[in-house]
């Protein structure tokens, strides 16, 4: 009889600032109904972007082959929420961390994110400069930049809408996740 | 006086009395938006309630959709029961909610109807 071959589960959290395109980024990609938590936004100069937020968490599936899926986690953005970036990051083994290209007011925000996680565990992660279809998006260099991110650091042009812009980013921080445990 | 602070006066007056109804079960109250923004708070000086409100909204956002994932209707009450008390989280519209804090051995059917009152009241008050 054929073994059925094992199928690993691998946890990755999609964090960064608010509005960022993290529930986006996992709309695109899942293949289950994403489990998301989003309600109306009330805040004034937040809803100057969006009329709603994640107040807990997002939840998609994502199959990369038999052998391995992927249960992405996203979660809200604005820093008054930092106590589910911890109960999400438990676990998980690697994160993307979204920034909205378009809003260098907000890469602070996303500093701050990095800064967090980063305190929070130590698993690799990658960083999604997203909204690149926009023509507005500043180009990965000058963020990189105005992140201050250590040169190993992945900065990685992304498009959140983009089925394809999503996977490449995934693949990468596997890639950056495997390269650093040493397995292949 | 602004319209804000004129709200946050009549939030007050109806957690005030929310307490004053309950005759000290209440150790503390607030009304914060879905999102997690404090509108109104009643609690001591030693609960950090910007951090509570926002983790009342994500606590009400979770039981929410257990009940749309379940087709269980609307979320009523969510009563999280510690050792030393209970929190329990009211929806109040669809952008806010009322949060109440509850002494150990506190009488939980007498909550559920002052706080629908209160409810009600804070309903007017933001629409
Ligand atoms: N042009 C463009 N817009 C995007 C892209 N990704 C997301 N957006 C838009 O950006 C806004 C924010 O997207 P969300 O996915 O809600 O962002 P979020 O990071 O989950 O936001 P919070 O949960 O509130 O922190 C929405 O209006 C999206 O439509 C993208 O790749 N390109
Ligand atoms: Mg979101």
């Amino acid at each position: 009889m054929a073994e059925e071959p094992l199928l690993n589960i691998l946890k990755i959290v999609i964090t960064g600032a608010y509005a960022a395109g993290k529930t986006q980024f996992i709309k695109t990609i899942s293949e289950i109904e994403v489990v998301d938590t989003e309600v109306e936004a009330s805040n004034d100069e937040e809803r100057l972007f969006k009329s709603h937020t994640t107040v807990a968490l997002d939840f998609g599936i994502i199959t990369v082959n038999e052998q391995l899926a992927l249960y992405l986690f996203g979660t809200p953005g604005q820093e008054r929420f930092d106590f589910m970036w911890e109960i999400l990051s438990l676990g998980c083994i690697g994160y993307v961390v979204m920034v909205d290209s378009c809003r260098p007011a907000h890469f602070k925000e996303a500093l701050g994110v990095i800064r967090y996680f980063t305190n929070l565990t130590d698993v690799p992660f990658v960083v999604a400069a997203n909204k690149q279809d926009d023509p507005t998006a500043l180009p990965l260099d000058y963020i990189r930049r105005r992140l201050g991110l250590a040169e190993e650091i992945p900065v990685l042009s992304c498009v959140a809408t983009d089925r394809e812009s999503v996977k490449e980013v995934l693949l990468t921080l596997l890639d950056r996740i495997y390269e650093l445990s040493g397995t292949p | 006086m602004s319209i804000a602070a004129s709200r946050t006066e009549a939030l007050n007056a109806v957690l005030d009395s929310l307490a004053l109804n309950l005759g000290g079960d209440v150790l503390g109250s607030a009304v914060v938006s879905v999102d997690g923004i404090v509108f109104a708070a009643r609690f001591s000086s030693a609960v950090n309630i910007d951090r509570l409100s926002a983790i009342a909204a994500t606590v009400l956002g979770v039981s929410r959709r257990v009940a749309k994932d379940l087709i269980m209707g609307n979320t009523r009450e969510t009563i999280i029961q510690c050792d030393n008390g209970y929190f329990v989280i009211y929806p109040v519209n669809e952008k806010c909610l009322l949060a109440v804090n509850l002494r150990k051995g506190g009488n939980l059917g007498m909550v559920r109807l002052e706080s629908g009152d209160a409810a009600d009241r804070i309903s007017g008050i933001m629409s």
